[in-house]
């Protein structure tokens, strides 16, 4: 260890107190998510007399978690490399809707065609942020009124409603296979491809990940048109539980994904020490924390206090205050 | 500083500069490894002393080449003309040889350092050409790494090493293509070639999961060295590679040069400290205000005074 290192260790054992020097030598990201999940599971159980931890009560909660770990899980990689996809709720949005039109004609062409257009609009994300080095933020919060115009437009006159056979899709074994499937396929590219050690290097430190030979551009162009195209693929299970969408589905989904990946232990501008259980275990949370507040018949603006509370007291333990970098 | 010790003042002055340290202050306390080793009367004590106290062993005075009048091989590796970044530097030419070590030297301003990023692929609006001895150009940093071109950055935390990341990665990152089989990278083989490399330069660490921002500057820098070791280079310009990094770590980098010019490496290094220039290159360019202003070869008879001459 250096000397300055060692000096900072000094200080901290005599200053700080006993709390503040367990936290500092605890990787806090890696224990705090599976902590939280107990406890809120553990908290809601006792709060709603078990009856949260009822089959239905689980059923209920598993559906709406499916949607929301796909998208998450591509939204994942854009925050890994530093960015943030605000747009993510006017794809779901977009993708929904053109699921639902072609659903009268072949079932396997519409999932294509929500997937292409969700890869579309993040293409659209990734070409804006990176020829023109707009942040990714305010590029994607432009697309997500965009097109969030769009589709209120396409259901002025009535939500598009799908193909009646969609809901025979509806089956939980189906979805969570897909979701599964999905999970399994983006956990083995980001820990054993060449594609996730570039993304957490880009997170870090993009000017060296560059002088390495990383082709950054190239790398978070394709990371927005995947988590577009993953969000596409999200809107299937969607619809096959809706039957039909309104002008505003998807409302919210971004920042319940950002929530989510936060409340999973995710640093919220990526980097290297970004885990992809935080996608499983922090939309798992999320969801109980939901539907454990509506159990307790809470007024809705007290759930939302809370929930906000507690996003600001996660953040605020997990965030990587050595790396920051400015939000890209 | 002497300003406030006039008015009764104290200052504790940290540094590694040990010439400034005996000319400005009036005692001297080394620290070795994270421990005290003793406290010193300023004037009653030489660099060589210092060195002793701060590496543990006899250093000798100078730490770089003793060799002289070695020639430098006729075949030329890498060829530079008309290198030209608006503003910065221009018309800058000339031919790098195999097994050389060709300094570059100048003032702080003189546009070496960015000359340096210029001939690694990394300026966006360069003129002029960088050819290899087979014609291949070097236009982007992709080019300079599939040419076997490695280069580290006198902004260290910036542009060598992903400071937030694991020294496994950082090692390992140049080299992903080839260590992924049919795309597939091992974790246990990631291991191994990043400890294997570590272990070759003597990083000080405690495991190679380690992250790098934990590291000191001249372990850092060893890192950055491990790390183009791993993917193995014919040409590598280093800027400023010893820049706030203790005597000991120095000494090894230069051990370390010297043992890739014998290997047939060719090395262009770019430097503001005049003595290292004089040890350790076979021929010296001085830049001043952007263009070439004179060439230098290796001698014993050097003093800095010929440099400052042409820097200046």
């Amino acid at each position: 260890m250096s000397i300055q290192t060692s000096l900072e260790h000094v200080e901290q054992k005599k200053e700080k107190g006993f709390i503040r020097n367990l936290l500092n030598r605890m990787d806090i990201n890696a224990v705090l998510p599976l902590v939280g999940f107990i406890v809120i599971v553990v908290v809601f159980a006792f709060l709603t007399d078990m009856r949260i931890v009822q089959p239905n009560s689980i059923n209920l909660i598993l559906s709406q978690v499916y949607v929301l770990m796909i998208a998450a899980s591509g939204v994942f990689m854009v925050m890994t490399i530093g960015g943030l996809d605000f747009s993510q709720g006017s794809i779901l949005g977009l993708s929904s809707i053109i699921i639902s039109y072609l659903s009268f004609y072949n079932i396997i062409l519409a999932i294509i065609a929500g997937v292409v257009a969700g890869a579309a609009i993040g293409a659209i994300n990734g070409f804006f942020h990176v020829k023109f080095r707009i942040p990714s933020f305010i590029v994607t919060i432009c697309t997500m009124f965009l097109f969030r115009g769009l589709n209120a437009y396409l259901t002025t006159n009535s939500p598009v409603a799908a193909h009646v056979s969609v809901t025979s899709y509806n089956v939980t074994w189906l979805k969570m296979l897909l979701t599964i499937l999905v999970l399994l396929i983006l956990y083995l590219v980001f820990n054993y491809t060449k594609l996730g050690m570039v993304l957490k290097a880009i997170g870090a430190g993009e000017t060296a990940a560059r002088f390495s030979g990383v082709r950054t551009n190239l790398t978070k162009f394709l990371v927005f048109t995947a988590a577009g195209a993953i969000t596409g693929f999200a809107a299937f299970l969607n619809v096959i539980k809706v039957g039909s969408i309104t002008a505003t589905a998807g409302n919210q989904l971004e920042t319940q994904i950002l929530i989510s990946l936060v409340l999973g232990g995710m640093p919220i501008t990526g980097g290297a020490k970004v885990r992809f259980y935080n996608i499983v275990v922090g939309t798992l949370i999320f969801c109980i924390l939901n539907n454990g507040l509506v159990m307790l018949a809470l007024d809705t603006a007290v759930q939302q206090l809370i929930k906000g509370i507690i996003f600001v007291l996660v953040v605020a333990l997990t965030i990587d205050r050595k790396s920051i970098q400015v939000v890209k | 500083m002497k300003r406030f010790r006039e008015e009764g003042r104290t200052v504790i002055f940290i540094s590694h500069d040990l010439s400034e340290v005996i000319e400005l202050t009036d005692t001297i306390t080394i620290l070795r490894d994270g421990e005290y080793i003793d406290t010193v009367d300023s004037d009653k004590v030489t660099e060589d002393d210092l060195k002793r106290h701060m590496v543990g062993r006899e250093l000798k005075g100078h730490y770089y080449r003793t060799d002289y009048g070695e020639p430098i091989s006729d075949e030329v590796v890498l060829t530079v003309e008309g290198l030209t970044v608006s503003g910065v530097f221009e018309d800058v030419s000339f031919k790098l040889h195999k097994g050389e070590i060709l300094g570059i030297g100048g003032l702080s301003d003189c546009g070496m350092h960015e000359l340096g990023k210029a001939i690694f692929g990394a300026s966006e609006n360069r003129r002029g050409t960088v050819a290899l001895a087979n014609g291949t150009r070097i236009n982007s940093i992709r080019d300079a790494l599939l040419n076997n071109m490695a280069y580290t950055s006198k902004d260290r935390d910036n542009e060598s090493v992903v400071v937030f990341e694991t020294i496994r990665n950082n090692i390992c990152l140049p080299s992903v293509d080839k260590l992924a089989e049919r795309g597939v990278l091992r974790h246990k083989k990631l291991d191994r070639f990043a400890r294997e490399f570590a272990e070759m330069i003597q990083v000080k660490m405690t495991d190679v999961n380690q992250f790098v921002s934990s590291l000191s500057g001249g372990n850092k820098q060893k890192v950055v060295l491990a790390r183009w070791l791993g993917k193995d280079f014919d040409i590598i310009v280093l800027d400023s590679p010893t820049r706030g990094i203790d005597v000991k770590v120095k000494a090894d980098i230069y051990t370390l040069m010297y043992e890739l010019k014998k290997k047939g490496k060719s090395i262009i290094m770019i430097s503001e400290e005049i003595q290292e220039l004089m040890g350790m290159s076979d021929r010296i360019l001085i830049m001043k205000d952007g263009r070439i202003n004179g060439e230098i070869l290796r001698s014993p008879d050097l003093s800095e005074e010929d440099f400052i001459a042409k820097m200046v």
